[in-house]
């Protein structure tokens, strides 16, 4: 329960469920490491997965992949308490766009992650990298929790295909809902907000931000 | 203006009980002047949605399979429920014996149930607050108790919010009324009527978006109240007026308004509760008997060529929509409840698959032709003395009647509580009121931030609450269709969001020097925003 007194409830809500993030600080600096990880290479070669994995549902191999290729903790991206949903829409759009794919990244990441929780997440990224269908979902994952938007897989292929083409590439993208407008990691990373909302208090503009720990990955209460 | 003295409490007894509270002032610029006024401690309400622990009512037990049962809400808990009063914080969990539910709608149901709580205490008789089952129809209620000149000094009450912004120097007393000029002779005769004025926030919905038009044409009305807890912060830090907020005394105050909390054995304190509730005028033709309903005095403004006094219409208003809006000491983001009529509007997809009831307060079934949805009445809004509540007829003779439909349907489980509800209310009029729906923020870590400020007091608030002032509102929309009509639906920064347009609210203050930083932030609340009075408060 949430409530009992008030020093037990304030220690509640410290270690409530919402807070079962990954643990870990994140800087600005690993965060982009780590998109630049998923983004960086293109390999080629497909693994079909053959094992079963159904003790970890779909859901929750896709939130700890979204983590891998993110550098996000899974719980900053679907809290127990979600009232977003965020990652529910994410998942039904990769699921109609691109099934086939998707169903492979999560076979993926649900083969690595009942092999080793630990070293999961560089694992299912090594793994991925191995196949063009995965690696460039994989980017366009990427791209869909940091700007909210859709750049298809197709077409960021295109880009690395073109890159010496002397026209440049024009990447066309589709922006997933006015939720998602708000919800791209990429403002809160430069500790800022989308343009036309804002959850920040009224006068921020005037003072310091907070620190990028407050923004992505802070997991208690300020000030205990 | 007239001061009503009806009222029995004077001000050397409000300063009496709270010096006996125990009233506190930090002399410290960086910390808040947060009187810790302990209203009469009233014994809270801690039933909750979940079979309590008998060792800890506020936990749950669990059966044989280890899972929480959801509290029964039926013909043998409804003396128990209906008694139980105020709720002084929400009691909720992430369980629930249902697996298939999400921890989000285990919360909420614990959130709506604590809603339907509070309901009930609020509109239980001023007069016998376990009596709602024997409440008629134009019984008046706890909150209306003040409003309807029958105050005492009991905490539970409210006050309207235009009897605290007074708009000369006075400094306004718990329980007294100011009564309009125009009002004041039918006021005389009748002394226990409710006195509304027609500001603009009385008729135009919020960002001004426009009046809503009842079947009838008239206007729907609108009013703002607060507790005793609020009016003493307000009081007590001199912020009802703008001369005292903007004063260098209040310079360095962080708005933090006192939050609602109880311990183990009900003992506790309500904290700071606001209302906003709406009312439909009610005509011959219209069953009184299905609606809450007051006698009260409305006070028309002022004529443009501010040559003719304005009437003062002795009405007969039916409640039509209730915002409870509460701070907890875990919910610092306030916990938004919203009520409304049944009869007030249809769901757009009742109205898609021809689902409709035979009349509705602000939508018209037999209009097929020429009535789109959710539209604003054609301007000008303001009411006009010589129409009294009516809008304004058109060139073709015709008055603008709302069409009005619910862009956001209830959920299922809201829609469960309500029946649940009303299935123990089915005596009362208030069976006709349904819960819209119970927004609270929802990231724990966000809402359980505590001040780094040295001696801050309880509950430590992080005041400036960044990065995130909203703590993720769930649900992330919520709009009452009478009292937020025009922003219905569920686009960002666009719709309805309780704590998205109130965690914008500020008051006067203004920093000791030119280059200082402003920290005006007024704890969710667009009250200080109606301060009048510029000139000092009267020493």
């Amino acid at each position: 329960m949430s409530e009992s007194t008030r020093r037990e409830r304030a220690k509640e809500a410290q270690t409530a469920p919402e807070d079962d993030h990954v643990s870990g600080r994140l800087t600005r600096r690993t965060v982009l490491a780590g998109v630049a990880v998923t983004t960086a290479a293109v390999t080629v070669g497909v693994d079909t997965p053959t094992v079963a994995q159904s003790a970890i549902s779909d859901m929750e191999a896709f939130t700890q992949l979204s983590a891998a290729l993110t550098g996000l903790p899974a719980g900053k991206l679907a809290p127990t308490t979600d009232s977003i949903g965020i990652k529910q829409q994410y998942f039904n759009w990769l699921n109609e766009k691109e099934p086939a794919a998707f169903a492979s990244l999560l076979n993926i990441a649900k083969r690595r992650i009942a092999e080793n929780k630990d070293t999961a997440p560089q694992a299912m990224i090594d793994e991925l990298r191995t196949s063009d269908s995965t690696n460039f979902l994989a980017r366009s994952i990427v791209l869909m929790w940091y700007l909210g938007s859709w750049y298809s897989p197709a077409n960021l292929k295109r880009l690395v295909d073109e890159r010496s083409s002397r026209v440049p590439v024009f990447v066309p993208h589709t922006v997933i809902s006015p939720k998602a407008y708000t919800q791209g990691w990429v403002w809160r990373i430069a500790q800022a907000h989308p343009m036309g909302y804002s959850d920040m208090q009224f006068g921020y503009w005037a003072r310091e931000p907070a620190p990028i720990e407050d923004f992505i990955s802070r997991t208690a209460a300020k000030g205990t | 203006m007239h001061r009503d003295h009806s009222f029995r409490l004077g001000l050397i007894n409000i300063l009496g009980l709270i010096a006996l509270a125990g009233w506190s002032q930090t002399s410290s610029a960086q910390s808040p002047r947060s009187p810790t006024i302990t209203p009469p401690a009233p014994q809270c309400n801690l039933l909750h949605d979940l079979v309590p622990d008998p060792a800890d009512p506020t936990s749950f037990a669990k059966d044989s399979n280890g899972k929480p049962t959801l509290s029964p809400v039926d013909a043998a808990t409804k003396d128990k429920i209906l008694t139980s009063g105020l709720p002084c914080a929400e009691i909720q969990s992430d369980k629930g014996p249902d697996p298939a539910k999400t921890p989000i709608e285990n919360r909420q149901r614990g959130f709506d149930f604590y809603s339907w709580l509070t309901f009930i205490a609020m509109n239980s008789p001023a007069a016998n607050r376990k009596g709602i089952e024997t409440s008629q129809p134009d019984t008046p209620t706890v909150w209306e108790r003040v409003s309807l000149g029958r105050a005492d000094d009991d905490s539970q009450n409210f006050m309207q919010l235009l009897d605290v912004m007074l708009s000369k120097r006075d400094k306004p007393k718990w329980g007294e009324r100011i009564i309009p000029s125009s009002c004041q002779a039918q006021h005389a005769r009748k002394p226990n009527l409710m006195v509304v004025r027609m500001i603009e926030e009385s008729f135009n919905q919020p960002f001004k978006t426009g009046p809503l038009i009842d079947q009838r044409g008239n206007y729907a009305i609108f009013d703002i109240l607060m507790n005793k807890v609020m009016f003493d912060y307000i009081v007590g830090n001199n912020l009802h007026t703008q001369a005292g907020q903007v004063s260098n005394k209040n310079a360095g105050l962080r708005i933090d308004f006192p939050s609602g909390q109880h311990e183990k054995d009900g003992k506790g304190d309500p904290g700071a509760i606001m209302l906003k509730v709406s009312w439909k005028i009610l005509e011959p033709e219209d069953d009184k008997t299905k609606f809450h309903h007051v006698q009260a005095l409305v006070a028309m403004p002022t004529s443009p060529d501010q040559q003719s006094d304005p009437p003062c219409l002795e009405k007969t208003l039916g409640l039509i929509g209730f915002h409870v809006v509460h701070k907890t000491v875990t919910r610092p983001q306030w916990i938004w409840t919203s009520f409304e009529h049944v009869d007030n509007v249809p769901e757009q997809k009742d109205v898609d698959a021809g689902n409709l009831k035979g009349s509705y307060n602000f939508y018209d079934p037999k209009c097929t032709t020429d009535c789109p949805v959710n539209q604003t009445p054609p301007r000008p809004w303001h009411p006009e003395p010589e129409n009294k509540l009516k809008f304004r007829a058109g060139p073709d003779g015709k008055v603008f009647k709302s069409q009005i439909t619910r862009v956001v349907p209830l959920t299922e489980a809201t829609k469960d509580i309500n029946d649940k509800f009303h299935s123990i209310l089915s005596n009362t009029v208030w069976k006709n009121y349904i819960l819209i729906g119970t927004q609270w923020p929802s990231a724990f870590p966000c809402t359980a931030d505590r001040s780094v400020l040295p001696g801050a007091p309880l509950p430590k608030t992080d005041f400036e609450k960044q990065p995130d002032m909203n703590c993720a509102p769930a649900p992330t929309f919520l709009a009452n269709s009478t009292l937020e009509t025009y922003s219905q639906g569920e686009v960002p920064q666009a719709s309805s969001s309780c704590m998205g347009c109130h965690g914008n609210a500020t008051s006067y203050q203004r920093p000791k020097s030119p280059n200082g930083v402003y920290f005006n932030q007024s704890d969710f609340t667009f009250m200080l925003e109606k301060a009048q009075a510029k000139a000092g408060p009267k020493r």
